[in-house]
C-alpha cells in the first residue's frame, strides 16, 4: 500500500495495512541530528524534509507558503520581516515577535487590503506530489491564528471584545485569502488541507463562547464548505490546548480530522476516541512536555503502544506528536516513537 | 462617590470611565490609598476570582486590567507623593529565547492589580538581567515565564544565576507558562508554580503578607 493511500484510509476510518504516521512539521535541526546530516535550516527544505520522512517511515507531509520580505534587523540583530498580511515581525530562533501590527487603527478594518494570492506559490506541493508517494497537505490559517499574528495576541484578544465588528470584517477578508490559498494548494496537487488555528490555552478556549459564535465558527463552516466545493478533500483542523468544550463545533463545521490532542491540556485520547472517533480522524496525542523531550525511549515506546491500542482500532488514527517534531525532542525518542509505530502499528 | 462604580467600570473594561471616576473621587477629597484599595485593587480581586472560577475568559480579564491601568496612571504619582508604599516589588520577564508575552503581561497586570509595583523586563530576557534589576530595585518577587518547551530550561538557568550571585535566598521566585508544571518548579528550585495569572497574584499576595507580618 502506498503512503498516500494509507493516510486516506485512516481519514476514511478504514484500517488499511498499518497505522499511518506523520507530523505537521519537523524542525530542521532535529532532522539533521536524526540523519547525521547538515542540511540548511530553512523552515521547509525539500531534500531534508523528504530524507527525514523516509528515515522515520513517515507517510505524510504538510507544506505551505507564507510570503514575507525582510525589511531590516531589530536592535538585537534579529531579522525583521513584513508579512503578506501587512504586519511586521522580528524572527527569533523559536518564535516571532510582532513589531508593527497589520493595521495601526483597528477602526480602519474596512480599508484593509486582502493579501494577494498571486504572491503565494504551490510549487513545493507539486514537487512532493509528483515525486513522492507521500500524502501531501497544504496548510492554511484560521481566523484566530491569522488575526492573532497580525496584531499580537494581547491586542487581538482585546479587539475581539472591544471591536468585534471590525474583527469580523478583517476575519472575512483574511479568510477570503486563506480559502484562495487552499484552492491554489489543491490545484497544485495537495491531497488535503491542514487548517491551523490555535484557539485554546491548556485551560480552555481563548475567547468567550459568544465571541467564538460571532467571529470564529461561522468562518470555519464557510471555509470548509468553500474548499470542499472546489475539491472534495479532507480538511484537518489543528489547535493545541484544551478543546473539550469546542469539539462539537469542530465536528459541526465539517472538518474531517483533528491534529494535536494535547494530553497535558486534558485531551484524553480514550475519551475523544469514544466521543468523536466516528466523526473525526484523530492525529496526535503523543506528549511533548515530558514524553518526547525528557522520558526514556522505553517510556516513549510504552506511550506509543498504549495510544495505538486506544485510538487505532477501526482506523481514524494517525500517529503523531501533539504538535510537531521540534528541536527539543531527543533524537532517540523520535526514533523510538516512529520505530514503535512502524513495528507495533500493523493492522492484522 | 461610591467606589463600587469604579469597580463596575473596571470589570466592564471601560477605561475612560475609570479615569473620570478616579478623578472625581480625588476631587471629592477621597484618600488616594482608599481609591486604590477599595476601587482598583478590589475590582481586580473580583475579576481574578471570576477568572479563577471560569466565569470570564482571558480577553475579559485583559480589558479589565487595561481599564484598571488607566486609573492607576492617575493615582501613581499621588501615591508616591503621599509616601504610600506598594505591597511589594515584582520583577517579571519572559525568559531568554522566548518572545511570547501574553502570559507574562497578564501576570504583570494582575500583580499591579493587587497593589504591587511591577518592573517588566519584557521578552527574551538575558538570565543576568533579572538579578541586576532585582538587586537594583530591592524586589521581593521574581516572576519567570516560558511558553515553549524549548525555552523552559532557561527558567532553571535564571534561578542558577541568582544562586551564583549569592542572592537566591533574598527572593521569592515564581514560575509559569504553558509547558511549566509543579514538578518542574520543584526540579528547578523555584518557590512557586501557578497555572494562571489570577493564582499568581493570589500566591504573591499571600507571600507578601507573610513576609511583611510584624
Amino acid at each position: 500500500m502506498i503512503r498516500r493511500e494509507r493516510v486516506l484510509n485512516a481519514i476514511h476510518h478504514k484500517e488499511g495495512d498499518r497505522i499511518p504516521k506523520g507530523e505537521s512539521w519537523i524542525e530542521g535541526s532535529l532532522a539533521n541530528r536524526l540523519l547525521s546530516a547538515d542540511y540548511p535550516l530553512d523552515y521547509q527544505h525539500p531534500q531534508r524534509d523528504l530524507a527525514v520522512r523516509n528515515f522515520l517511515n513517515i507517510d505524510l507531509i504538510n507544506l505551505g507558503d507564507w510570503p514575507a520580505e525582510q525589511i531590516g534587523v531589530d536592535n538585537q540583530g534579529k531579522p525583521v520581516f513584513k508579512s503578506i498580511y501587512g504586519h511586521e515581525y522580528a524572527l527569533g530562533k523559536s518564535s516571532k515577535h510582532i513589531t508593527k501590527p497589520a493595521l495601526e487603527n483597528i477602526e480602519d478594518a474596512d480599508k484593509y487590503q486582502i493579501p494577494d494570492v498571486k504572491k503565494v506559490s504551490g510549487k513545493i506541493i507539486t514537487e512532493f506530489k509528483n515525486n513522492t508517494d507521500l500524502f501531501v497537505m497544504g496548510q492554511i490559517g484560521g481566523p484566530v491564528s491569522m488575526l492573532d499574528e497580525m496584531f499580537s495576541m494581547e491586542d487581538y484578544m482585546v479587539y475581539c471584545l472591544t471591536n468585534t465588528v471590525e474583527m469580523r470584517i478583517l476575519g472575512e477578508k483574511v479568510m477570503e485569502f486563506e480559502i484562495a490559498k487552499a484552492k491554489l494548494f489543491l490545484d497544485s496537487g495537495a491531497d488535503a488541507i491542514f487548517f491551523a488555528d490555535d484557539i485554546a490555552f491548556n485551560s480552555g478556549a481563548f475567547l468567550p463562547p459568544r465571541i467564538m459564535d460571532e467571529i470564529v465558527y461561522p468562518f470555519y463552516r464557510y471555509a470548509v464548505s468553500e474548499i470542499k466545493k472546489h475539491k472534495n478533500v479532507p480538511i484537518i483542523f489543528h489547535s493545541d490546548g484544551d478543546l473539550r468544550k469546542v469539539m462539537d463545533k469542530i465536528v459541526e463545521a465539517g472538518f474531517d480530522g483533528i491534529q494535536s490532542l494535547q494530553p497535558t491540556a486534558n485531551m484524553n485520547i480514550a475519551q475523544i476516541k469514544r466521543d468523536y472517533g466516528n466523526d473525526l480522524c484523530l492525529m496526535g496525542n503523543i506528549d511533548l512536555n515530558y514524553v518526547m523531550t525528557a522520558a526514556t525511549p522505553e517510556e516513549v515506546e510504552e506511550v506509543v503502544m498504549r495510544t495505538i491500542d486506544i485510538a487505532a482500532p477501526g482506523g481514524g488514527f494517525i500517529l503523531s506528536t501533539c504538535n510537531s517534531l521540534i528541536d527539543a525532542i531527543k533524537p532517540e525518542n523520535a526514533l523510538a516513537m516512529y520505530q514503535t509505530g512502524h513495528i507495533y502499528g500493523v493492522y492484522s | 462617590m461610591d467606589l463600587q462604580e469604579i469597580c463596575a467600570a473596571i470589570e466592564q473594561g471601560k477605561g475612560k470611565r475609570v479615569k473620570e471616576l478616579v478623578n472625581q473621587a480625588i476631587d471629592e477629597g477621597m484618600p488616594v490609598k482608599t481609591i486604590l484599595d477599595d476601587g482598583l485593587i478590589r475590582a481586580m480581586g473580583i475579576v481574578g476570582e471570576k477568572f479563577r472560577i471560569n466565569e470570564i475568559y482571558v480577553p475579559e480579564m485583559l480589558v479589565a486590567a487595561r481599564a484598571m491601568a488607566m486609573g492607576l496612571t492617575i493615582l501613581e504619582p499621588l501615591l508616591t507623593a503621599s509616601g504610600v508604599k506598594p505591597v511589594g516589588k515584582v520583577v517579571i520577564g519572559t525568559v531568554r529565547g522566548d518572545l511570547h508575552d501574553i502570559g507574562k503581561n497578564l501576570v504583570a497586570m494582575m500583580m499591579k492589580g493587587m497593589g504591587a509595583t511591577v518592573y517588566d523586563l519584557g521578552v527574551d530576557v538575558p538570565d543576568h538581567a533579572y538579578v541586576e534589576k532585582a538587586e537594583e530595585v530591592g524586589a521581593d518577587i521574581i516572576c519567570l515565564s516560558a511558553l515553549l518547551t524549548t525555552t523552559m530550561p532557561a527558567i532553571g538557568d535564571v534561578i542558577k544565576e541568582f544562586e551564583k550571585s549569592g542572592v537566591r535566598d533574598k527572593y521569592y521566585i515564581m514560575i509559569g507558562g504553558a509547558p511549566v508544571s509543579q514538578s518542574f518548579a520543584e526540579q528547578t528550585g523555584a518557590n512557586a508554580y501557578t497555572p494562571n495569572a489570577s493564582e499568581a497574584a493570589d500566591t504573591a499576595k499571600a507571600y507578601l503578607l507573610s513576609k511583611n507580618k510584624p
